[in-house]
């Protein structure tokens, strides 16, 4: 537990409008996914860019960060930490969560692969992976590459290491203000 | 003001101890039910250490919600306080520390309260909640009762910190221990 | 057949409102699509779309008017376009109304896509939000 509590020390930080850490279940995604869509600025069209990243990446920390708790239903749920920051011309997205080290390689690679792609390739991209069977499409995939669609930007991957088979990946998007 | 020098450093402490819960936004009802019932499945607490923490949680919610400066008006278009609630464990008990940005005006009566509050022993705080009561008559929730219950329940001495961030407002965090 | 009444709501997860009626041959699908598990939710349509075109097969008018949904549903819908464009290879009557706010440039993309993937001619309906 303590290593997905321990890395975000910057929680309270002045441009931070939100930023939540513990379990990721479907309560916690539709609550704060609720108040993103409606709280975060005065500009309804660049809440609903948020709410709808904040959605597609943090559902990924429920299935696959390796730290799990127990939830008051008494099922299991990922845990990670998500922050929004307010930055003069955009807003940054951090989504956090500790996974295998294993893992590291396929995520970077995942996110180097979208982004190389422009945008027309993205919506391909994002097309093809659609028409994959159930199970074989990767939810996650899909989620990162809607992500990147919405942001207008690359997706910014790094990794924290935690333990020696254990890494803290953290994923950033940059939502500009001006569209 | 012993306690407040004190000082407890938001950012190095996270570092330490295990961190349960954490967030910061505007706090309405649904959050404040939601990180309630987190408090209610942490299994590492005693039956009687859990009510004291809901407790402990309830007023401290309550007032970021009531007296944070910081405004945020949600869907319903109510407005509520902003703030930050972190749940930490220790070996030996749970941290819950609150922050949030408050008007100086509020924040004087908060700070003459708690050097009373940290001074008084448990009968003496008792007398000193039902003063308070009696004084304000017309408001049925005020940061000092909220400030004094928050006392009683834990048991333990109130650690706030203050830093200035212009002339009119303060960060206000408080830190409450509950023992296991 | 039956038809398909679902209430939208928006406590826990965002479940959007479903109207599929077989004697008029109107569906509608409105909301926001967010679900705690998806193709539980949409396989019921897509069962009940795949009956009325194989069985009921009068004029179908589907409509669209999402303001939200994710990737997860995305594939659902794309399930249940599919069906739509079976059925209209099949001589079946069709129309696709899909109403979307007109500031909304990601769901007119989307809606785009959609119309790149099945081959449906869907009509595309702004409005102001």
């Amino acid at each position: 537990m303590s290593a997905t509590k321990s890395v975000f020390t910057r929680l309270t930080g002045k441009n931070i409008v939100m930023s939540y850490t513990g379990p990721f279940d479907g309560q916690v995604l539709s609550m704060f996914g609720k108040n993103i869509e409606h709280s975060i600025s005065a500009d309804k069209k660049l809440n609903k860019t948020i709410f709808k990243v904040f959605i597609e990446l943090a559902q990924n920390v429920s299935y696959y960060s390796n730290e799990q708790e127990q939830t008051k239903k008494g099922e299991s749920s990922g845990v990670g930490t998500f922050i929004i920051q307010n930055n003069d011309d955009h807003y940054n997205f951090i989504l956090g969560n500790p996974i295998d080290k294993k893992h590291e390689i396929i995520l970077k690679d995942k996110c180097d692969k979208i982004n190389s792609y422009d945008r027309d390739g993205l919506r391909t991209f994002k097309r093809e992976l659609r028409k994959l069977p159930q199970g074989e499409r990767g939810t996650g995939n899909i989620g990162l590459v809607q992500a990147a669609l919405l942001s207008r930007n690359p997706l910014n991957v790094s990794f924290i290491e935690i333990e020696k088979e254990k890494s803290f990946y953290i994923i950033a998007v940059k939502i500009n203000k001006e569209a | 003001m012993a306690t407040i020098n004190k000082k407890l450093s938001l950012g190095q402490s996270l570092f330490s101890e295990e961190i349960r819960i954490s967030y910061k936004g505007p706090v309405d009802g649904k959050i404040i039910t939601y990180l309630g019932d987190y408090i209610g499945v942490v299994n590492t607490l005693s039956e009687k250490a859990t009510k004291k923490l809901f407790k402990i949680f309830f007023e401290l919610a309550e007032n970021i919600s009531k007296y944070s400066s910081e405004k945020i008006k949600l869907k319903n278009g109510k407005e509520v306080g902003a703030g930050t609630i972190i749940l930490k464990e220790t070996v030996k008990n749970f941290i819950l520390v609150t922050g949030n940005p408050i008007k100086n005006e509020h924040l004087i009566p908060v700070l003459e309260n708690s050097k009373n509050i940290n001074e008084l022993d448990h009968s003496e705080l008792r007398e000193y909640k039902r003063s308070v009561r009696r004084e304000n008559k017309d408001e049925n929730h005020s940061p000092n009762i909220g400030l004094i219950t928050v006392a009683l329940t834990s048991g333990n001495p109130l650690d706030l910190e203050i830093n200035p961030i212009d002339e009119k407002t303060s960060y206000f965090s408080i830190s409450v221990k509950v023992d296991k | 057949m039956e038809n398909i009444h679902i209430e939208g709501s928006h406590t826990n997860f965002f479940i959007p409102t479903v109207d599929f009626n077989s004697e008029t041959g109107y569906c509608l699908l409105e909301g926001e699509s967010f679900l705690e598990d998806t193709i539980e939710f949409y396989d019921p349509l897509i069962q009940w779309l795949e009956e009325f075109t194989t069985e009921v097969k009068n004029p179908l008018t589907f409509e669209i008017k999402l303001t939200y949904f994710n990737t997860s549903t995305s594939r659902s819908i794309l399930d249940l376009l599919n069906i739509i464009k079976d059925y209209e290879e099949d001589g079946g009557e069709v129309l696709i109304n899909w109403y979307y706010d007109e500031d909304d440039i990601d769901m007119e993309e989307d809606i785009e896509d959609y119309m790149l993937d099945t081959g449906l001619e869907i009509e595309m309906i702004p409005f102001e939000d």
